[in-house]
Formats: structure tokens, sequence, C-alpha cells
């Protein structure tokens, strides 16, 4: 087959391309674009830039925050995916060795966070951010981000605990090991596929997160980097060449992170959707 | 004696079931289940997010009727489905098929299909933004540099294509998710069947039509069922582009819910709207799982 | 049942540890990336006892926030142990979601802008509006009298007065009317006589961006003040009377018109206001109808060389309202009621609304309604006409929809507006519907 139809190779390749360039072009024009003048962009939208300068880039840095913007989210996201992790963990290993009224409810509740939508509950949420008055605060996200995510690693990580053979933490208790002591030495660190794959997943729906961290965050300097490249466009919306150096530095590390761990992210995004 | 033990044993056994499971639910009841009880309480007010709340009884459900922007809402959202299925789940289907034909270089398009998908909807609408002007825009630039000027217009503002122009966005992003499910489904097809097929001189097109397909059919029920319950949840790539504009032609339920509760203050009607909408994702949600039950083998 | 109280017990704990978590978060300086433009919130190290006073505001240009910047240095200067903070969002979303989030906030403003008239009124109600009796004496006489139109309850003053900004006027370039032989038009039959002109040469005549709903939908609320009436216009934003009505549809038809003729960017919708003014100072709008601001934005984006005059809306025959009425409102500064610090922010917005302070404000193209300050010595040529003629010139400001009457009757009417612009819906239609939007606030 691989050596029969050249022809059949040249096609094959050719619309392989075509797609690729649909991909990626978007990217691309937008990457050269943030080298260009606004004059240049509005007169000449597909023409390369004339030279290489990064004045465009430096002044989204500056202007655009984005250092704080991008410090601020990998603060929530790492915060987030950390606790989350440990929770869920917890709460799965208990759900899959530890036996206790009520579990059953439990369970049932956390499979229905499992279909709930995020517009089924961030009315009154907002109302119990500002009642608690963690309006302002990082919590304000992460402690709702944690919420929204329980469900789906408690689901996944159970079923990773659930696989590994009773043997192992019945004579670690015949050792003396209480709970907290399996759960730690024993047991979390074989599901550390588990926690890879619900940890890329919430890492990336974290980082990407728009629509609460819009409603919930007022402070400027505490703006996550969605919701700050947003309202950054909304303040400069004529600055194109500027708006083209921001998102190119918003995308290019993401695609460059894929690049290096994309087994990883991919199983993870894909296992992570499937699953929920 | 040996029965006190036990039950103590059992005891402590429970307490710390509970204390395992507490910081997540706590969490999660504060911020989740809780929210949504409040949110239904809230739909049977009249209620502005400061002043005493009202109780109307059912008027904020039976205005949800009478609301045309509403209705159209779901109308725009059903229209976004029907081209995501197209534009995502097909198109995906179909790359799928691409990426598994037997070439070589799968893994680099694979990798270069699948990169939009990580992207925050974000930036990618703003991008698209950029991409869809009509002045510099990129998809205009091509027309005019093809000659195609007449086709060149203002898409996100032409009541006949907004829509259309987000879908394809939408699709831009997620073609290349259910492709990576399909291939890796299509991967756990059994080898030896193929090679059956390709004795019988099978074309790699037949083959994956009459071959893989059907081998992977209980992915694509999930692929058409996730891809609908996430068009019903949609948000970031309409509020960036369009925001509803032109004329509500790209108002979809969650921007107009937006707008009801934030800026008409209009909690009350607002919570009415999201219980509507939680209960149709909650039946699409149970239909998925029914559907994956059928299918599983 | 002994883990009911041991649910109960974990409960407390941890909302214990939120609470006690979110109040040592209580200063942004947690943040860990420390804030790298000096412009906002920079400010002499602060010891534990500063007062810290918000500001809640739409971002500005630069050259705006200077001003705001000296004033906070010399209130401090005067003010030891307090320090003001800039709390800004942007334009759109300040007007709508942004400040009612803001308020409702944590770090809730202490001083926060806003447009005199049916927002004050709200924010009275939901108690976030402080009188400022202090208001009074030689404060209160440096400003004109209307300049406490829509800002004064029970005969107190809640506003210290900004600018009366005039939120429609039609921005012309002038080469190009020169070039094009075309005079300022007086009436409503010669704008559309110079819109034709303007088309036939290959240029826009209307640069609309209307993203936010609000810029055309300002524009179309004066036309429609000005052939349906004064009277006629306000009863139907406070919902006391239809908008379907044969002076409405009438009002409608001449929006309408324009977008018939297509004398508006037809991408108006997909365009923010500033990204309507990048065609208009490129030369590829001949005409851009907007406020007051437009001054700043202009000095801020235009090239040197750009020359630019207004008009205000030409007179439309047979109209029921007064053909020389100006849409405009007044802008300040107000104080919130659940502020700790009343009396500081009286001293800083006393310090804000020094003549000298402004001055400078009249220098980026606001209009102080205070005495003395926008002459020609100290302010834009264009400055003046706007205060000695337009502003002068009329017995009559129209309020704009949605900052003198219900927010959400007034983004109804902005939707109907956006639809008569297109040309394709008809009258009737539209305002039948926009009844039907409204009907349930009755």
């Amino acid at each position: 087959m691989k050596t029969k139809k050249p022809l059949a190779a040249i096609v094959y390749y050719l619309v392989m391309i075509i797609i690729s360039a649909y991909c990626f072009f978007p990217m691309i024009w937008m990457v050269y674009s943030s080298f260009k003048t606004n004059l240049s962009i509005f007169k000449y939208p597909l023409a390369l830039p004339e030279s290489v300068s990064f004045t465009n880039w430096k002044e989204a840095w500056r202007i655009g925050k984005i250092s704080v913007y991008a410090g601020n989210s990998l603060f929530i996201t790492a915060t987030t995916t950390a606790a989350l992790l440990l929770f869920s963990a917890m709460a799965a290993y208990a759900f899959s060795r530890i036996s206790f009224k009520g579990k059953g409810v439990l369970v049932s509740l956390f499979v229905l966070g499992l279909f709930l939508p995020i517009q089924s509950y961030f009315i009154a949420q907002n109302a119990i951010i500002n009642f608690l008055h963690l309006g302002d605060s990082f919590f304000c996200l992460i402690l709702p981000y944690i919420a929204m995510g329980v469900s789906l690693a408690i689901y996944i990580l159970r079923e990773y605990f659930s696989a590994i053979p009773t043997e192992m933490d019945e004579s670690a208790r015949i050792d003396g090991a209480g709970h907290a002591q399996i759960f730690w030495a024993v047991m979390l660190p074989m599901v550390t596929p588990g926690l890879a794959t619900a940890g890329v997943f919430t890492t990336l729906s974290v980082w990407n997160e728009f629509l609460l961290a819009l409603l919930y965050i007022q402070n400027p300097d505490m703006k996550t980097l969605t919701v700050g490249m947003y309202a950054f466009s909304g303040q400069h919306s004529t600055d194109y060449a500027m708006l083209f150096a921001g998102l190119s530095m918003i995308t290019i590390p993401m695609i460059l992170v894929y690049f290096m761990f994309n087994k990883v992210i991919v199983s993870g995004i894909i296992e992570g959707a499937v699953k929920g | 004696m040996q029965g006190m033990i036990r039950t103590r044993k059992n005891q402590k056994n429970e307490l710390s079931g509970y204390l395992f499971v507490a910081p997540a639910f706590i969490i999660f009841l504060i911020f989740v289940l809780l929210p949504v009880l409040i949110t239904f309480a809230y739909s049977f007010f009249r209620y502005d997010g400061f002043n005493p709340m009202q109780y109307i009884g059912f008027s904020n459900y039976s205005r949800l009727y009478l609301d045309k922007i509403h209705l159209q809402a779901y109308m725009n959202t059903f229209i976004y489905i029907a081209l995501t299925l197209v534009l995502e789940v097909g198109v995906g289907l179909t790359l799928a098929a691409l990426v598994s034909a037997r070439f070589k270089g799968s893994i680099f398009f694979r990798t270069a299909f699948f990169t939009p998908v990580l992207l925050p909807g974000v930036v990618v609408g703003m991008l698209w933004t950029f991409v869809y002007n009509q002045r510099f825009g990129l998809l205009n630039a091509l027309l005019k540099a093809i000659k195609l000027e007449s086709l060149a217009i203002s898409w996100l503002s032409n009541e006949k294509t907004a829509l259309i122009a987000v879908s394809v966005v939408s699709g831009w992003i997620f073609a290349g998710y259910y492709m990576t499910i399909f291939y890796a489904a299509i991967q756990r097809i059994p080898k030896d069947l193929y090679d059956a097929a390709d004795i019988d001189g099978a074309s790699p097109i037949r083959q994956f039509l009459y071959i893989k397909l059907p081998l992977i059919m209980d992915m694509v029920v999930v692929a058409v069922l996730l891809c609908v319950t996430g068009a019903f949840q949609g948000f970031d790539l309409f509020y960036v582009m369009t925001n509803g504009q032109p004329n509500h032609k790209t108002e979809i339920v969650t921007t107009w819910l937006v707008r009801i509760v934030f800026n008409n203050r209009d909690v009350g009607y607002g919570s009415a709207m999201s219980v509507v909408l939680t209960l149709i994702v909650l039946i699409m949600a149970v239909g998925i799982n029914k559907a994956r039950r059928h299918t599983e083998y | 049942m002994k883990r009911i109280p041991l649910l109960i017990s974990c409960l407390l704990i941890v909302l214990i540890m939120i609470l006690t978590s979110c109040v040592q978060k209580d200063s942004p300086s947690t943040d860990p990336m420390p804030d790298e433009s000096p412009k906002e919130t920079a400010s002499p190290p602060q010891t534990q006892s500063d007062v810290i006073i918000r500001l809640g505001m739409q971002f500005q240009e630069d050259s705006v926030m200077a001003v705001y910047q000296a004033a906070k240095e010399k209130f401090e200067a005067d003010n030891p142990g307090a320090v003001i903070e800039f709390v800004l969002q942007e334009r759109d979303l300040y007007d709508t979601i942004g400040l009612p989030t803001l308020l409702d906030g944590k770090n809730s403003p202490d001083i926060y802008f806003e447009w005199a008239g049916q927002r004050l009124i709200d924010r009275r109600a939901e108690g976030y509006l402080a009188p400022i009796p202090e208001m009074q004496g030689e404060w209160k006489e440096m400003f004109f009298e209307s300049a406490f139109s829509g800002s004064t309850f029970d005969g107190v003053p809640h506003m210290v007065p900004q600018s009366t900004d005039i939120s429609v006027m039609i921005w012309y370039n002038v080469k190009m009317f020169e070039e094009l032989n075309i005079s300022v038009p007086a009436t409503w039959d010669e704008m559309l006589a110079a819109c034709e002109k303007i088309k036939a040469a290959d240029k826009i005549p209307f640069a609309v961006g209307n993203k936010g709903f609000w810029p055309a939908g300002n524009w179309g609320g004066h036309i429609i003040s000005r052939i349906v009436g004064e009277e006629a216009y306000s009863k139907a934003l406070m919902g006391e009377s239809d908008f379907n009505t044969p002076e409405f549809a009438k009002a409608m038809d001449y929006l309408k018109e324009l977008g018939i003729k297509g004398y508006i960017n037809d991408d108006m919708s997909a365009l923010t206001d500033e990204e309507a003014g990048v065609l208009f100072y490129t030369g590829e709008a001949a005409m851009y109808p907007l406020g007051n601001w437009v001054v700043a934005d202009m000095n801020a984006n235009a090239e040197e060389d750009f020359l630019a005059d207004y008009f205000n809306l030409p007179a439309i025959t047979g109209g029921k309202g007064d053909q020389t009425s100006v849409m405009g409102v007044n802008t300040g500064h107000v104080i919130n009621a659940k502020t700790q610090h009343h009396d500081l922010c009286v001293a800083f917005l006393k310090v804000f609304s020094s003549t000298e302070n402004l001055i400078s404000m009249a220098q980026q193209g606001y209009l102080p309604p205070a005495k003395g300050v926008v002459t020609t010595e100290n302010a834009d040529a264009l400055m003046v006409k706007m205060m000695d003629e337009t502003l002068a010139g009329t017995g009559t400001v129209v309020a704009p929809p949605d900052t003198g009457y219900n927010l959400e009757i007034a983004n109804n009417l902005y939707e109907a507006i956006a639809k008569a612009l297109t040309g394709q819906y008809d009258s009737t239609e539209v305002l039948a519907s926009l009844d039907e939007a409204n009907a349930h606030l009755r």
C-alpha cells in the first residue's frame, strides 16, 4: 500500500498540509502581524513585516500588564490544581476503601456534580461569595474552581484507586498503618497516572476559564490572563499591533508546552472529557 | 469484649471516612450544591440582588415563554448545535479517517490538528475577530488576493453570516478534539479485521465506512452528546466575538442570561432561565449515560 | 447520629479557615507578582495605618489619568496617612455590570464616577449614594446652577460635578467637507444631501461603532427626542407610555432611512466606538456622531494635521421637540454611603474640583460646568464653542436614555435603534417588540 500508489500519497499529503495550514495560518498571521505597525496592518493585511522589532511586544507586556495577569493565573491555577487533587484523592480513597454510612448519597451527589452546568449555580454562587466576603480575593475563584472540578477528579481517581488490589493496603494495615498513612504512603503514589489526567484537565480548564473570572474579579491587578487580555482589548481596541503582540505572547508559550508534553496533555483532556 | 472493639474500630473507620471526604464535600456543598438550590429558590421571586425579595410564584417562568429573545436564544443555540455537529463531530470524523489512513507522519498531523483545543476561548475569539475584520481581516485579505472582493463582507455584523462565522471558529477549535477521540477508538480495533479487508482489496474509504465506522459508533454517539451539551454551555466565543450582535442573531442562552442577571439585575428572572437550562442539560446528560451504557460491549 | 455534629464542626472549621484567610488576603499586595505599571496603584511606601480611599472609575487616556494623579498627590500631601487608590475598569463594563459588581464587592470604592439622573436614583435606592451637605457656600457657588440637576435629592447635592458631557454631536472632517464642497448642514435634509455627496465620493458618511449599543443608542435617542418631542421621549423611557405610536414610528423611519441608503459603515455592530473613530481619523468616514470626549481621543489617536469640527444634530422639519436641543448629562464623582471615611472623600473631591484642576480637565476635553474654567485662555477653541455656543444656545438638555431613565428600557430601546439602523426591519414591528420586551416592567 505504501509503495503502490504514489499519486494517492501526493493527494493525501496535499490535503493534510492544507488542513494544517487552516489550523495554523491564523496563528502565524497573528504572530507576524504583531511585528507590523497599525498602518501596515490596515493597508497590507497579508504582507510580512518589513523588519522584526519587539516594540509592540514590549508595549503589550507593559501596558497590557501581561506579567501581572500571567502571575495571577499561575497562582490561581497552581493553588486550585494542588488543592483539588489532594481533596479529590482523599475523597476518592474514602469512597473506594472505607465503608461509612451515607457514602452512597455522597457519591451520587458528586456524580450529579458531573452533569450540572455552570449556569445552574453561578448566579447564587456570586451571592454566596459576597456573603462570605470573598470578593476580590483569589479565593473567590479558587474555591468555586475546586468545587466545580472535584466531581470529575473524584470520578477519575476512584477508578484508579479501585483498580489497586486490596492486598496492598491490607498488608499495610496489618503492619499497623492508619488510613492517613496508607493513603499518603501506599496508595497515592500508585494513582499517579490518574493524578496526571485529572491535573492536566484541571490546569487547562482553570487557566482558560473566563465567565467566573469576568464576573467575580473587579480589581484590575487581580485579573486572570483571559479576563486581563479581554480588558486590554477593550481599552486599546484600536491598537491592533499591540493586541496581536499580546495574543501571541499568550499563545506561543502554551503551544510550546503542548508540543513538549503533548502525550500527557492530549490523554488528560480526552480522558477527562469522555469520562465527564 | 470482642464486639465492643469492633464497633469502636468501625466508628473510627467511619470517622476517617468523613474526614477524608469532608474538604472536597464542604467546598462542593458551599459553592455548587447550595447555589443550585438557592438559584431554584430565587426563581420564584422578584429580586434585583439588593432590595427585599418579593414572592411572585411562577411569574418568572411564564415570562420565559413571552420573552422573544429568550426563545430566539434557544433557536440560535439549536442552529449552533446543528452547525457544530457538522463542523466539529463531522469534520472530526473525517480528520480521524485521514489520520488513521496508513500513511506516514500521522503523529505530526494529529499533534497539529489538536493544537487549537488547548487555547483559551477568549484568545481564540479575539484572534478570529481579527480574522473576520472587514478591513484588515485575514479572511477578506485572502478573498481579495484571489480576486473575490465581492465576497469580502463584515462577517460578524452581517445577520446572515454572524452565527455561522462563530460556529466555524468553534469547529476550528474542536474538530481536532473529536478527531483525537475517534482516532483513539480506531486504534482499539483489532488489526486482523483490516488484514482481511486488505486481502479483499477494499479501498481505504470503504474500509473506513464499512469496518472502522461501525466499530467506533459508540464513540460517535458519545461525541454527539458531548458536542450538544457543550454547545448548550458555550459562552466565551460568543461573548468575545459578538455578544449577541447583530440584533440577537448570535444571542445564545448564556449570553442572554448574563445580560439579564448582571446588566438588568433581574436575578429572579435569570434564575428561572438557569433552572430551565439546567433541566435541559441534565436530561441530555442522562441521555449520554444511557446511550453509552447501551453501546458498551 | 454522631456524624451530624461532626459534619457541622468540620463545616465550621472550614468556614473559619476561609474567613480568616480572606481577612489576611485583604490587601491586594498578596499578589504574587508586583505591579509593574506605576500609574495605577503606585503609592508611597504604605504603613499599616494608612487609610486607603478607593476611587472607582472608567479607564481614561494617560493624559487624563495625569490630572487624577496630580490631584491624588496634592491630597496625599495635605492628608498624611491617607492614600488614594484608583480602581479602573474598561468603559463598557463600568457602564453596565462593572460598577454594580464593584460596589457589591469587598473592595467597594469610597468615591466613584457616575452620571446624574436615573443611575443616581438607583444607587441611592441601593444604599450606595451619600449626600454631600458639605457642598455649599463657596464650593457650591463655583459651579453653574445647572451642574446639580439630576444629582440633587431632598435639596442636598449628592455629586461633585466634573463635566457636563454632550453625549451626541456630529464630528466632521473639515478638509473632506471642503474638498467635497459641503457646508455644515442646518437641517436634516441638508445632512442627507451631504451624505449623498460623501457616498458618491466613495467615503462612508457616518462612522459608528455600536458594539456597546450606546453609541448609536445615544445618537438615535437624540433623533427620536427631536421628532416625538421631549415629553413623549421621556414618558416612554420611564415606562409610562408605549413606544409603538405613529410618532415613534416616524422617528424610526428616519433612522431606517440612514440604513437603507447605506450612510453608515456596514460593520457598525462589530466595531467599538474607538474603532469607528479610526475610520473617522484616517479619512475613510466623513462624520462621527459621538460626544465631547472625542476631543481627548482625537488628540491621542489622530494625526497632527487632522482637522475636525462639529455641529449639533441639525433641525428636523416637523419634529415636535426643541430643534436646538442638546443631548447631554452631568457627570461627576459621588461618595459611597458605605464608606468609613466620608470626610477624607470630601477632602479629596475638594482638591479634585479646584478651579486649577478643573482647568486641567477642560484641557483634556471635559466640560466642567464651573465659572471661569472653559475660557479661551485655558481651553481648546472647540471646548469653548461647546460651552458658549452649544450649551448656552439651547434651552433644552435631553438626557441620554441610559443615564436619565430606566436602564433596562434604555437597553431595549438601544436594540430597537440598532435594528432600525440596519434598514431591514419594519419600524412598527420593531416598536411592537420593544413594547413587548418592556412589558414585564409594568
